[in-house]
C-alpha cells in the first residue's frame, strides 16, 4: 500500500498541474492586428480620428475560474493623425511628451464576465507619468483557429472613455476637448 | 460677463502676452522701492504659469520642474543680491547650480539615449546654459542692456519654441520676455534705470535657457539655434559712444538684439513651414 502511495500522489498532482495550466492560457498581442484608436472633439466642429501604431503586451484567461488579466503598452510616439506636422505637435510637451513618456501603460485589475466572453476590463492607465483608474468595456470577443495560419487566438474590440485633464494633459483645453474615446481592436495569439 | 472674462482669459494671447505684461508693470513699479525691479520677470512668468497650467507637482515632468525652478530663482535671486552681491565667487556659485540644475532636469531623458549620444547632449546642454549665465551675469550692472537682452531672448526663444512644436514652452518664455519688456518699458518712461542686478538675470538665464533646451530636447528646436540666441546678451556689450543717453542706447539696442533674437524662429518658419492650428 505503501509503495503505491508515492506514485499515485505524483499522478494526482501531475493532473492538478496540467489542468491549472490549460485552464490559464495566455496570449500574445499581434501588433499586425492591434491598435489603439482615439477621437477628439475639435474646437466643438468636429471630431478628429487617430491611432498609435505601436502597440504590446499580453493578455490570459482563465474561463473557468473566470478571471483573466489584459498587460498592455503604447509607444506614445507612434501617434499617427495622417498628418506629420500635428503629430510631431501631439508627441510635444503640450500633448503626449513622448521623448520623455516614450511608453503609456495598461495593467488590468478586474476583469467581469458574462458567460464565457469577458465584458469589462477594469485597470489603471499610466499616462504623462500619472496613474488614474479606467475602464474598458468589451463590445466583441471571438476566440478560435485563424482560418489562414491555423494557430488558436482571440479578437477584440473594446472602448473606453478618458479625461485628459486627470492626467496632467491641459494643453489648448477647452477647444480640443477634455474627453477622449478610445477604441481598441486587439489580437492576440495563443502562447 | 464671467464667461466674457473665461474666454478671454482663455485666450493664449491674454495669458501669455497681456496678462504676464500687466502683472510684470505693476511688480517692477512696486518692488521699485526695495530694488527688487527684476522680480517682474518672474512675476510674469507665474502669472502665465497660473493662466495655462497649475502648480501642482504630481508628476515631476521636464515642463514641470522649469516652472518650480521660476518658483525657486524668485525666491533665491534676491538673496543673491541682498546677501551675495559683493561675494567675489557668487558668479560661480550661479554657474555650478545652472549646471547642476540642468543635468537634473534632463536626466529622465538622457537616461534613455546610448551612453555616448547622452554625454555629447549633456554637455552641450551645460555649455549652453553656463555661456548664457556668464553673459547675462555681466549684464547685471546695465539694466537697459540687460532688460533689452532678456525681452529679445524671452520672446526669441518663445517664437522658436511655438515654430519648434510646443506652444506651452513658447507660451512660457513669451511671459519671460514680457516681463522684460514691462522691465524696459518701465525704465523708458521714468527715463532712469531701474535696479537690475541678478533678481533680473537669474530668472532670464534660468527660464529662457531651460525652455530653449526643452524645445531642443522635447519638441524639434534645431540645435543650431542656441548658438543664435547666445548672441542675443552679446552684441548688448557692444561700445556704444559714451555720449549717448541710455534712450538712445536702448532704441539702438532693442531693434538689434530683437531681430537677432527672431532668427532662430525665421529659420524654423522656413524649415518647418508654419503652424497647425
Amino acid at each position: 500500500m505503501s509503495r503505491l502511495t508515492i506514485p499515485l500522489l505524483v499522478l494526482v498532482l501531475l493532473f492538478a498541474s496540467a489542468k491549472v495550466f490549460a485552464a490559464s492560457q495566455t496570449y500574445k498581442l499581434d501588433p499586425t492586428h492591434t491598435y489603439v484608436n482615439f477621437a477628439v472633439s475639435h474646437l466643438g466642429f468636429s471630431t478628429m480620428y487617430g491611432r498609435f501604431d505601436k502597440t504590446s503586451g499580453q493578455f490570459s484567461m482563465d474561463l473557468t475560474a473566470k478571471t483573466a488579466s489584459v498587460d498592455v503598452t503604447i509607444r506614445t510616439s507612434s501617434i499617427n493623425t495622417g498628418l506629420e506636422k500635428r503629430d510631431d505637435h501631439l508627441r510635444s510637451p503640450d500633448f503626449f511628451n513622448a521623448v520623455e513618456f516614450p511608453v503609456t501603460a495598461f495593467k488590468s485589475t478586474a476583469v467581469k464576465f458574462d458567460g464565457d466572453a469577458p465584458t469589462r476590463v477594469s485597470g489603471n492607465l499610466t499616462l504623462l507619468g500619472v496613474t488614474k483608474p479606467v475602464t474598458l468595456t468589451i463590445a466583441a470577443f471571438k476566440c478560435g483557429v485563424n482560418p489562414m495560419n491555423k494557430k488558436t487566438m482571440c479578437g477584440i474590440d473594446a472602448t473606453a472613455s478618458i479625461k485628459r485633464s486627470d492626467f496632467g494633459m491641459k494643453y489648448a483645453l477647452p477647444g480640443v476637448a477634455d474627453e477622449i474615446k478610445l477604441f481598441i481592436e486587439a489580437e492576440g495569439y495563443k502562447n | 460677463m464671467n464667461q466674457i472674462t473665461n474666454e478671454l482669459l482663455a485666450h493664449p494671447v491674454v495669458q501669455s502676452i497681456a496678462v504676464p505684461f500687466f502683472v510684470a508693470l505693476v511688480t517692477a513699479k512696486l518692488f521699485s522701492y526695495l530694488r527688487l525691479s527684476g522680480l517682474a520677470v518672474v512675476a510674469g512668468f507665474c502669472a502665465t504659469v497660473f493662466l495655462i497650467a497649475d502648480f501642482n507637482f504630481e508628476s515631476l515632468s521636464i515642463v514641470k520642474k522649469i516652472i518650480l525652478l521660476g518658483l525657486v530663482v524668485a525666491v533665491v535671486s534676491p538673496i543673491l543680491d541682498l546677501l551675495l552681491g559683493n561675494w567675489r565667487f557668487t558668479r560661480y556659485l550661479i554657474l555650478s547650480a545652472c549646471a547642476a540644475t540642468v543635468l537634473w532636469i534632463f536626466l529622465p531623458v538622457l537616461e534613455q539615449k546610448e551612453m555616448l549620444e547622452a554625454a555629447i547632449y549633456a554637455v552641450a546642454m551645460v555649455s549652453f546654459i553656463l555661456c548664457l549665465a556668464v553673459l547675462m551675469d555681466h549684464l547685471r550692472t546695465k539694466p537697459m542692456c540687460a532688460g533689452s537682452a532678456g525681452m529679445s531672448l524671452g520672446l526669441g526663444v518663445g517664437a522658436s519654441a511655438l515654430l519648434g512644436a510646443s506652444a506651452l514652452l513658447g507660451q512660457l518664455s513669451f511671459a519671460v520676455g514680457m516681463g522684460a519688456s514691462a522691465y524696459v518699458l518701465l525704465q523708458l518712461l521714468n527715463g532712469k534705470p531701474l535696479s537690475c542686478g541678478r533678481t533680473f538675470t537669474v530668472p532670464i538665464t534660468v527660464l529662457c535657457g531651460l525652455v530653449a533646451l526643452s524645445a531642443l530636447i522635447l519638441a524639434k528646436l534645431p540645435w543650431y539655434c542656441l548658438p543664435v540666441l547666445l548672441i542675443v546678451p552679446l552684441v548688448t556689450m557692444m561700445p556704444l559712444p559714451e555720449s549717448w543717453s541710455q534712450h538712445h542706447k536702448l532704441i539702438v539696442l532693442l531693434p538689434l538684439t530683437l531681430m537677432i533674437g527672431a532668427i532662430p524662429a525665421i529659420l524654423i518658419w522656413y524649415e518647418s513651414g508654419g503652424l497647425i492650428l
